[in-house]
This record gives structure tokens, sequence and C-alpha cells, in this order.
């Protein structure tokens, strides 16, 4: 059973290289982040393909897309929607326009580049799946995700996500450079007259929401549990490393960013391998370097990667 | 069979090959320690009883420190994590679990074999000890050899140290004598100062008399007298002497005088002293 699952997975990410060149790590952790029905946060520099790999994802998952480019004179009602004056047989009468959040997948291009007002219109979203606008509150359709990008350079004009928001994302993708030979073959595929073959559709909603419900399901031993909870609760304690640690929402997801990794991977438990590779981007959005690691001159992933040791 | 039981078959024989190891490492040390006190002609069984029961529960709890599903899975990289996956999730059902409880099982059938778990050198070398330091001790016991007589040792060092410890106590005796005639003679010269008899230093010491004597009180003596010096030897006896006897009892310048009475020689003054003294000393 997990050998077809791992087939399928195999076959999705197949499919997503047929426009995404390399990113096998980012690939892998935004389906992680699907199968945990959790949201993510895509960091990287302009021009590594970022919305273009969740366009595709939309593609070979069959979920309804939409887009959202954050800038900073977006209103929230831009986001969520707002209530339209309508006329049926002569007859005025307010209908509710819904905004880009009503779809499965929303791409929130450059959500640092939103003012706070327009950042906190994901909120409730993110969280409760669900969009409240005036006295009305509206159920968003299974499977909801959010798929956020932010650009780690120009920050000028930039308002970067308070702590409640970024630890509302399950995961935070960092995007790093193909290497040569990838490059080379990005360039080669949208440099020649040359049509790129469409990705196919794989899975659908009702199949994404049931490895979802798999994913939960999937096995765990006590002694690895303990092993990601002191992980999280070593980040609030190392004073030396961290100002402030995260929270126990952090546990939640690395445990479960544990079990979907171990589903992509075909096994029918997690491993230890899981849990360490899982918290990286589980943890780097959540913690707050000390003065004392970041006069070592250590980074957030390096400092993680100390606890994790 | 059930995964339960199977996994209960798996964590029995692991605890019955730690419980063999612990036992058989405590032998050894039971053994070892007893030839050695043996040789110290030390009492053995007690002694080598104790040390071998507090090595056994160490190894015990060492043991199980790690838990019997780790060491398995350590053995057999195929069931790493998941042995203990199933042992935790044994209650819970679900299609993943149940793939795993398949796949665990499977492995444990085709790969585990307890005997793996039993280090065969290990157990027959300390075997072989075994039988070695019994036969060692068998052979020393009926000869009776000993290396050392420790019991004795120990009782001459008790001894040693009683002696020291009343050497010790004596001498603080005789500082704690001669602290109390310091005081004594403070107390007399204090006493001669509030009768008024001189500065209290010097002037007064000769009517006082010596000291010792005052502080001996009524305390008893005891003098013995050693015994040989009165011993009567039979077999050394000379012939009796001959001896002139003189007619006269009394040699001629021998004579007797009216007698006279002992006179103390002390000035009347200080008689009065004397008696006020004692008159004190009996108020007191």
């Amino acid at each position: 059973m997990t050998t077809h699952h791992k087939e399928m997975f195999e076959h999705i990410i197949k499919e997503l290289h047929k426009v995404v060149i390399g990113q096998d790590e980012m690939i892998e952790e935004v389906i992680i982040a699907l199968l945990c029905n959790g949201n993510a946060l895509l960091e990287g520099y302009p021009g590594l393909a970022k919305t273009l790999t969740i366009n595709t994802i939309s593609k070979v998952i069959d979920l309804k897309f939409s887009r959202i480019q954050n800038t900073p004179d977006l209103m929230p009602s831009d986001i969520t929607g707002t209530y339209i004056i309508s006329e049926e047989r002569g007859k005025r009468s307010f209908k509710f326009q819904p905004g880009p959040i009503f779809a499965n997948l929303v791409l929130a291009d450059e959500i640092n580049r939103a003012t706070p007002k327009s950042q906190s219109a994901f909120l409730e979203a993110m969280q409760e799946k669900q969009v409240t606008v005036g006295n009305s509150t509206f159920k968003l359709e299974e499977p909801f995700f959010i798929l956020a990008t932010q650009n780690p350079i120009e920050q000028e004009g930039t308002y970067p996500l308070p702590e409640a928001q970024a630890d509302r994302f399950l995961l935070k993708i960092k995007m790093g450079y193909p290497s040569e030979e990838e490059e080379l073959q990005i360039v080669k595929q949208y440099t020649e007259n040359k049509s790129v073959s469409e990705p196919k559709k794989i899975l659908d909603k009702s199949r994404l929401l049931k490895l979802q419900e798999l994913t939960k399901n999937m096995p765990l031993a006590d002694d690895l549990r303990k092993a990601a909870v002191k992980i999280v609760i070593a980040t609030r304690k190392n004073k030396e490393l961290f100002m402030f640690g995260a929270s126990p929402r952090a546990s939640m997801a690395l445990v479960l960013a544990a079990k979907a990794r171990a589903l992509i991977k075909g096994r029918a438990h997690v491993s230890g391998e899981d849990i360490k590779t899982m918290a990286l981007p589980v943890l780097r959005h959540r913690v707050i370097l000390s003065f004392e690691a970041e006069r070592q001159g250590l980074d957030v992933d390096a400092a993680i990667n100390k606890i994790i040791k | 069979m059930k995964t339960k039981k199977l996994i209960n078959e798996v964590k029995l024989g692991i605890y019955k090959i730690r419980f063999f190891n612990a036992f058989l490492g405590s032998s050894v040390i039971f053994l070892t320690t007893y030839l050695i006190l043996m040789l110290l002609n030390l009492p053995t069984l007690a002694i080598s009883l104790t040390i071998a029961t507090l090595f056994f529960i160490t190894e015990i709890v060492i043991m199980s420190k790690t838990g019997p599903f780790l060491e398995v899975e350590k053995k057999y990289s195929v069931l790493f994590e998941k042995l203990r996956t199933v042992k935790d999730t044994i209650k819970m059902d679900n299609e993943l679990i149940n793939q795993l409880r398949d796949e665990v099982k499977k492995n444990i059938k085709k790969v585990v074999d307890i005997g793996d778990f039993i280090d065969f050198r290990k157990v027959l070398s300390r075997v072989l000890f075994i039988f070695f330091v019994s036969f060692l001790i068998i052979l020393i016991a009926s000869l009776n050899i000993k290396l050392l007589d420790a019991e004795d040792l120990i009782d001459r060092s008790q001894g040693l140290i009683q002696d020291f410890n009343n050497k010790i106590t004596k001498e603080r005796e005789k500082l704690q004598v001669v602290n109390s005639q310091n005081e004594l003679q403070m107390h007399f010269k204090k006493l001669a100062l509030t009768a008024g008899i001189g500065g209290g230093d010097t002037e007064g010491e000769d009517i006082f008399g010596n000291i010792e004597i005052i502080q001996l009180g009524n305390e008893k003596i005891n003098i013995e007298i050693s015994p040989t010096d009165f011993e009567v030897s039979v077999d050394n006896f000379n012939p009796p002497e001959r001896r002139n006897f003189l007619d006269k009892p009394y040699e001629d310048d021998v004579f007797s005088d009216n007698s006279f009475g002992f006179e103390e020689n002390i000035p009347q003054k200080r008689q009065e002293i004397v008696k006020r003294y004692f008159k004190k000393l009996a108020e007191n």
C-alpha cells in the first residue's frame, strides 16, 4: 500500500518536473504541507520558480487555484471579497462577491509587500479555514491551502510578517539556486521554440483529502514523538541560541510533517530521519535568534541544526 | 500468531538472555571474590554473596536502560524503528498500522533468532572461568593454603590501635593532672592572699608543704611490688654464717638520756595562719 503511495508521489514529482527543473526539496516540502493540510511560506530570490511551482501543483492536483499579488495598496476586501449591490427583477440587494481567497490553493505572492491590515485578512482563513466579512462567516472549501511567497531581499517598503501570522504557516520553505546542470536544462527548455508539455492531473480533491487522513493515521513510536517534542522544547530552553523558542503548535507541526514525509517516502512508520529533516522548515520561522547566536555568525538553520545534533 | 504475542515473545526472549548474562557475570564475580577472600582468610560467603548480588542488580539496571526492542532493532536494521512503532501502536488499528504489523511479523519470523543475542564466545569463556575458579577453590580448601592471615592482621592492628589509644588517654590524663595542679596552686595562692599572707607568690609556699601531697588527699594508692623480688628459691641457699655476738646488749657509747618532745620550729604568727587556713578549709 505504501509502495503504491510512493509511486504516486514519484509520479506527481515527475509531472511537476516537466515544468519545474530541480528544486526537489522544495517540491517535496510543498507536497508535505498539502498532505498536512497546512500552509507554506516559500522564501527565495526572484526567478527561482516559486510561483510557477505552485501554479503547476494546482494543475497536477486538480485544485481550484487563485493568485493574490500582494501590494501595499491591497485591501482586505480584495482578498476576502465584499458585498456588492445586485439587481434582480428590479430589486436591489447586497450580494456577497467572494474574493480570491475562495479557492483550494491560494498563492499569496510576495506576502510581505501587503500591509499588516491586509496580511491579517489571511489569518482567519489560514487557521480557521473560514472568512468573516461583516457579520457573516463563510466556510472555505476543503482542502484549503495558502502558499505564500516572499523575497528575502529588497526589504524596503515591505512589512515583515508578524509572529502570530508566521506561526500559522506549517512550513517555511527556503529555495536555493539550481545547480549548474539544472540551470543549463532550464535555459534549454525555455529558450527553444519547443512547447513545454503540460503536466497531467494525478490527484483530485477527494483523493487528497483521503491522503490527508492517511497522514494523520501514520504510526509513530513514542520515543520519536518524545524526540520531536524535545527538539521544540529545546528551542525554548536554549537561551544561548534563541531569544524566543517555538510554541507547542510547532511540536504538532513537526510530528505531522514527519508523518507526511514518511508517507511520501513510502513507509508505514515515521523514522527519526523524518523528524530531523522536517525540523528545519517547521522551526525556522518560529524562532528568533539570540544576540549571542547572531554574534557568533549563526543563522536560524545553523542554530536549529545545533539543537538537532 | 498475533502481533502482540509475537512482540511479547521477543521481549521475553531478550529478558531471559539479559538475566542469564547477568547471572553468569555475577557467578564469575562471586567465585573470584570467594577465592580471593579464602586466600586472605577472611569471611567468604557473606562478602562474596553481597558483592555478586550488587553486581547482578547493577547489570540488570544497566541492561534495562536499553529497551529490549531497541536492542533487537539495532541487531536487525530491517526492523529499525518499526518494532517500537508496532509496540507503541498495538491498540490502534488502521490500514497503515496493519501494513506495518504484517511487515514486522514477516521480518521477525524471517530474520530474528534469539540465539543471535547470545555471545557464545563470551558465555563459553565465562563458563570455563567458573570451572577453573571452582577447581581452584576446592584445591585451596583441601590444602588449606593461605596467602595472608588477614584476620590475624586485623586483630593485631586492632590491638595496636587500642594500645595507641590507651597511650593517648594516659597522656591526656597526665596533662589533666598537670593542669589541675596548676589550678590548685592558683587556688592556694588565692586563699593565701585572702588570708592576708604575703604577696601570694613564694612567701607562703613553705608552710603549705608539697602541693602534690596535698592533692593526693584521700585517694588510694595501688602499689604493686613485683612478685619476682619475693620469690624464694629452694635451690639457692647457703650454709648459715657463723656470727659472733656481743656480750653486752648495747655498745658503751649507746645510752639513753632524758627525753624531750619534738617541737616544730614555726613562729607563733604563722601557726595562727595555718590554724585559720585549716579552719577555712573545714568550713568550705
